[in-house]
């Protein structure tokens, strides 16, 4: 007799099928993430195949031009999640949901880490078109000031507070540190600097190959950071959890040893 | 040409990349493993 047929009456209750609760694996993953992880490592491996194979090289950068293919998605990338950070925040303050709070806190680490990106790859493209590794130009300083302005956001989120408290000092930090999203942005036009103008616009002229090699690269650039800020995100409910629990443990044996030295007292 | 700075900027976005999705998963699975099985509700 299969497990899941109805016992016959008469039987023992004991061989009856019991239902039982689906057990939840113990990682942050999920059918969503690992589709998603799959299609982020399919198309990383097309953005190396086409940003260091197939697509050609420049005519006055040559190679270094290959640098392109992971610099502009990753802007793209520290941008989004710095927006995400800014609405996170917004929404925290507005209704005072932890999830908003924590999301928020995956996104502005996923940002910081591909701001990193941004500036290292920048810095190594820098030396052969400009000769130099770093100057101090308009769009590579409001960077680097992003940069710190979110390592001290992230800072704030580990300070010892009251939890709220934390979480509405980030909010605003968060909020604020956007603002300089738009300083990076349009530095290259405020201001006169070494950096180039904006690469891609209306009016962009770029060899097809070049432009498809850029396109695949931000598509998987942008895969890849979603399945971060998932495990990300579900890492610090998590932890969130965690804490909670070993509060509430942390409560009942304290009670019980004062029930227990309350009962003693009694007692004498 | 200039191959040495393509390496070393691909280089350190996969090794960056390598390093922060290992210790997201790793400290996702210590986490997980302190909680019953019930409050990890968000899996599938």
């Amino acid at each position: 007799m299969s497990t899941t047929e109805a016992a016959p009456t008469g039987t023992d209750p004991a061989d009856e099928p019991v239902a039982v609760a689906p057990v939840n694996p113990p990682h942050t993953g999920s059918v969503a993430t690992r589709r998603l992880g799959l299609a982020a490592i399919v198309l990383l491996a097309l953005t190396l195949l086409f940003a260091l194979v197939i697509s050609p090289p420049e005519a006055n950068q040559r190679d270094a031009v290959r640098l392109f293919y992971i610099h502009l998605p990753a802007i793209a990338v520290m941008y989004v999640a710095f927006l995400i950070t800014a609405v996170g925040s917004i929404m925290y303050l507005r209704k005072g949901s932890v999830y908003w709070d924590l999301l928020a806190g995956a996104a502005a680490e996923l940002g910081v880490l591909f701001c990193s990106f941004v500036l290292v790859t920048g810095s190594l493209w820098g030396k052969p078109t400009w000769g130099v590794y770093w100057q101090w130009d308009p769009r590579l300083t409001s960077t680097t000031v992003l940069f710190v302005m979110y390592l001290g956001y992230l800072a704030v989120r580990r300070l010892e507070l009251p939890p709220d408290v934390r979480s509405r000092r980030a909010a605003v930090l968060g909020i604020v540190s956007f603002g300089n999203v738009f300083i990076v942005h349009y530095s290259v036009q405020w201001w006169r600097g070494l950096h180039q103008g904006q690469t891609l616009g209306v009016d962009t002229k770029m060899d097809g190959l070049m432009l498809f090699s850029f396109f695949i690269g931000l598509v998987a650039f942008l895969t890849l950071a979603a399945w971060l800020l998932i495990h990300r995100f579900r890492v610090a409910w998590l932890a969130r959890e965690v804490e909670q629990m070993g509060l509430a443990q942390a409560l009942a044996e304290r009670r019980a040893e004062t029930d227990a030295t309350g009962l003693v007292g009694r007692s004498r | 040409m200039y191959w040495e700075y393509v390496a070393g900027g691909y280089g350190f976005v996969a090794v960056g990349l390598a390093l922060y999705t290992t210790w997201v998963l790793r400290h996702g699975r210590r986490l997980s493993r302190k909680l019953p099985p019930e409050r990890r509700r968000f899996l599938d």
